[in-house]
């Protein structure tokens, strides 16, 4: 025990150390990476700023792993997660760097998403979920397909406003490393760990207003390997169930349906206004929010308070309820918030029409 | 043979009128009742105390609430009245949004007739928190939607309610001819010394949506000019802080709230200017008074403001405008813009006319069913049909909303 401890601070402490180094480091060299952000109309920032910080993130936790034989043996173990982590990795830098269509985006992305679940990281069973057990072997590689998919991108959306992605992510990482503590999965709980330590750092910088950001690169790889993780913890919990099985389903979608949820509903809005689902507009979680009026940092705070009372009552309710009914409930719930979310946005729209409308001659 | 219509008017303090607009209005409806319908008035018991009620006036039939017409109580105030209403009148002349949640279940259930009145966009004004703005905005909605037929009191809110809800409001401002010019007296002079030269005027809530500082910023820097503001200073902060702040100054003569008819009448007729500073609300009374009465007026260059005056006032939108068309208009420049604003007012702010256009729209509704919808029906014609005989070009209109300019 007293060993795990000493390994956990060495991890967090090299992976903060390198990530605050190599953020101003890769700062000054962002220009000549091509790794800069310009602002544009629709943006809320107004200075170019270096896009570096899924770099920084990336190089701090592999110095913090470098140190943990227990992590590299699991690394080891499944190099398919690492090359697709990776892959995922440099397609998002390189659409950083210089944009790429959407289409061989999300044909990298459906790749890498297929090798994991041909590795044998799965979503193999709902444990109970609305009456579903073990699910048929096709339905499992769909099911995990879309998942991984759609938090890559769900999370590629959430980073819209300073701190945000990055703040869902600490909180994300913290949970699994948790988790992952708690089925003494250890090198798990050390990547994760490791995660943390880097993020610390990068929070400091992006926290607004912001001097770097995560990039396409930071939040995908984010997104991809929080989802993967996910799945690969329900999967090692289901064989000893230190936690329920339903429950670790549930909890893991907790900590994700945030961005999901949010992905799903932009997506429907455009499509229902006739409009491409890649076409930017305001429509997000964030966006909504900001229509009430207050600062990013006050934003940033609700959606993570949003999320930390998401989980703490799906962990409450899971002593009184079945796990299938809180699912339900969780949804319902948050069809509601964004209903009341979309009708103060459309208050406040109007309310900008009025004062142009007002000054008619 | 047929019993007379009822109608109830909904939503007011009550008469005999002593509060605002609204009141004035309900007022003016029973005294130029035609004798085609009969008219009950719901009243707040809260102004009017027991020993001061009456049961009927001017052949109209009181009932008292015991509840506030305005604030967080008309909610309960106007769905009360509505509800004893529907057992009683045929037509609701509901005149304010705060008990319009109820309008679905009176379409479901009855066959009464509502004609609503949205007062002047309330959900938009700062002195609304976001609880109050929501219910505002969603109750606006369910009034339009849901009642027979609305009433916007300006031009510019019927535009407003085309391009919100699709359907075509009725546009029925204010009268004004109960205001009346009154001549200066010898004793009147003891009173208000400033009457002996000239002055400009203005009477209104003290609010910061009124532009009241902008008013006496500007006049304190034009100290050659006397400025007069009649209003009710000690209820707010604001109007306190401003009390405080241009108290010194010689020029400017600050009142508190005058309710006698006669005085308020002879202090503003006998301006040469009437400073309106209002920035919402639709059609003023207070303007449309000061229109009657025959003043030149300077007013808030707000969209609503312009449409009353038929854009033919003076405008300001800032402080240093008010100065520059008092310091650069002569007087006889006043005085002709004034005699515009008679004849305008005369033409549309009677309440012979207004009166009459009420009581067109309670015969209305009476045979109404739906709303009319502001889409063209060409719409509904298919289009590669019209394209076939060249007529498509009639699907591309622009509706009355789209034509200003701007």
């Amino acid at each position: 025990m007293k060993s795990l401890l000493l390994e956990s601070i060495v991890i967090f402490a090299s992976a903060f150390l390198v990530a605050k180094i190599s953020i101003p480091i890769l700062s000054i060299r962002s220009l000549w990476l091509g790794l800069v952000d310009k602002p544009n109309a629709r943006k809320i920032h107004k200075n170019p700023i270096p896009v570096i910080g899924g770099i920084a993130i990336l190089i701090g936790v592999s110095f913090g792993l470098m140190l943990s034989q227990t992590a590299q043996e699991l690394i080891v173990n499944h190099l398919i997660v690492l090359g697709s982590t990776l892959s995922i990795f440099f397609i998002g830098v390189w659409d950083d760097r210089s944009d790429i269509s959407p289409k061989i985006r999300l044909a990298i992305q459906l790749s890498a998403a297929i090798a994991i679940s041909l590795s044998g990281i799965r979503i193999e069973s709902l444990y109970g979920i609305f009456g579903i057990e073990s699910l048929p072997i096709y339905m499992q590689h769909i099911i995990t397909i879309v998942t991984i998919v759609g938090v890559t991108n769900a999370f590629n959306f959430v980073d819209g406003i300073d701190g945000l992605a990055g703040s869902l992510a600490l909180l994300n990482v913290s949970i699994l490393a948790i988790l992952f503590v708690i089925i003494e999965n250890y090198g798990a709980a050390f990547i994760f760990i490791a995660f943390i330590g880097a993020l610390v750092p990068f929070l400091k910088a992006n926290n607004h207003p912001a001097s770097i950001f995560m990039g396409d690169g930071g939040s995908m790889v984010l997104g991809f390997f929080t989802a993967l993780s996910g799945i690969y913890f329900i999967q090692e919990n289901s064989i000893q169930q230190s936690i329920p099985a339903s429950l670790s389903v549930l909890l893991i979608s907790a900590i994700l349906i945030i961005p999901v949820v949010d992905a799903l509903r932009v997506f429907i809005g455009r499509f229902a206004k006739g409009n491409s689902i890649f076409t930017p507009d305001k429509s997000h979680l964030h966006h909504l929010i900001l229509d009430f009026g207050i600062n990013h940092f006050l934003v940033t705070n609700s959606i993570l308070l949003i999320e930390i009372l998401i989980v703490a009552s799906t962990l409450l309710f899971s002593q009184f309820f079945s796990i299938t009914s809180i699912f339900i409930l969780l949804f319902a719930g948050l069809i509601f918030i964004t209903k009341i979310l979309k009708f103060n946005a459309s208050l406040t729209e109007w309310e900008l029409k009025m004062k142009t409308l007002e000054k008619r001659q | 043979m047929n019993k007379k219509k009822n109608v109830a008017i909904i939503g007011t303090v009550g008469v005999p009128a002593c509060y605002g607009g609204f009141e004035t209005l309900a007022e003016q409806l029973i005294s130029n009742n035609a004798g085609s319908h009969s008219i009950t008035v719901y009243c707040s018991g809260k102004k009017y105390p027991k020993a001061k009620r009456m049961s009927t006036y001017k052949g109209a039939k009181l009932l008292y609430l015991p509840l506030e017409a305005n604030g967080i109580q008309s909610i309960f105030y106007d769905t009360l009245s509505i509800i004893h209403a529907l057992f009683f009148s045929e037509v609701l002349l509901v005149l304010g949004v705060s008990g319009a949640w109820f309008f679905p279940f009176i379409r479901l259930l009855t066959n009464k007739k509502i004609i609503v009145s949205i007062d002047g966009i309330e959900w938009k004004r700062d002195k609304w928190n976001r609880l109050a703005k929501w219910y505002l905005w969603w109750a606006e909605k369910m009034a339009v939607r849901y009642s027979h037929l609305d009433i916007s009191d300006n031009e510019s809110i019927q535009d407003y309610t085309a391009m919100r809800y699709g359907t075509l409001s009725n546009i029925i401002e204010y009268g004004a001819d109960h205001a009346s010019k009154v001549k200066i007296a010898r004793s009147d002079i003891k009173t208000y010394p400033f009457l002996a030269k000239p002055y400009a005027f203005k009477v209104c809530r003290i609010e910061p949506e009124n532009n009241i500082h902008m008013v006496l910023d500007a006049f304190a820097k034009l100290s050659e000019y006397h400025l007069v503001i009649v209003g009710n200073w000690k209820n707010s902060d604001y109007g306190i802080e401003l009390r405080k702040r241009f108290s010194n100054y010689k020029n400017i003569n600050l009142l508190d709230p005058i309710y006698d008819q006669t005085q308020l009448d002879l202090l503003r007729s006998n301006c040469f200017l009437y400073l309106h500073g209002h920035s919402a609300g639709g059609t003023n009374p207070s303007l449309v008074e000061a229109m009657y009465l025959g003043l030149p007026i300077l007013s808030f260059g707000v969209s609503y403001n312009r449409t009353t005056t038929g854009h033919k006032a003076f405008y300001f939108e800032t402080s240093e405008e008010i100065q520059n068309v008092i310091r650069s208009t002569r007087l006889t420049a006043f005085k002709e813009q004034g005699k515009s604003m008679k004849t305008i007012a005369d033409n549309r702010y009677t309440w012979e006319i207004v009166s009459a256009k009420y009581n067109f729209l309670v015969k209305k509704a009476l045979e109404i069913e739906t709303k009319k919808s502001i889409e063209p029906s060409v719409k509904s014609l298919n289009e590669n049909s019209l394209r076939n005989i060249e007529l498509n070009h009639l699907t591309q209109q622009n509706l009355f909303f789209q034509n200003s300019a701007s």
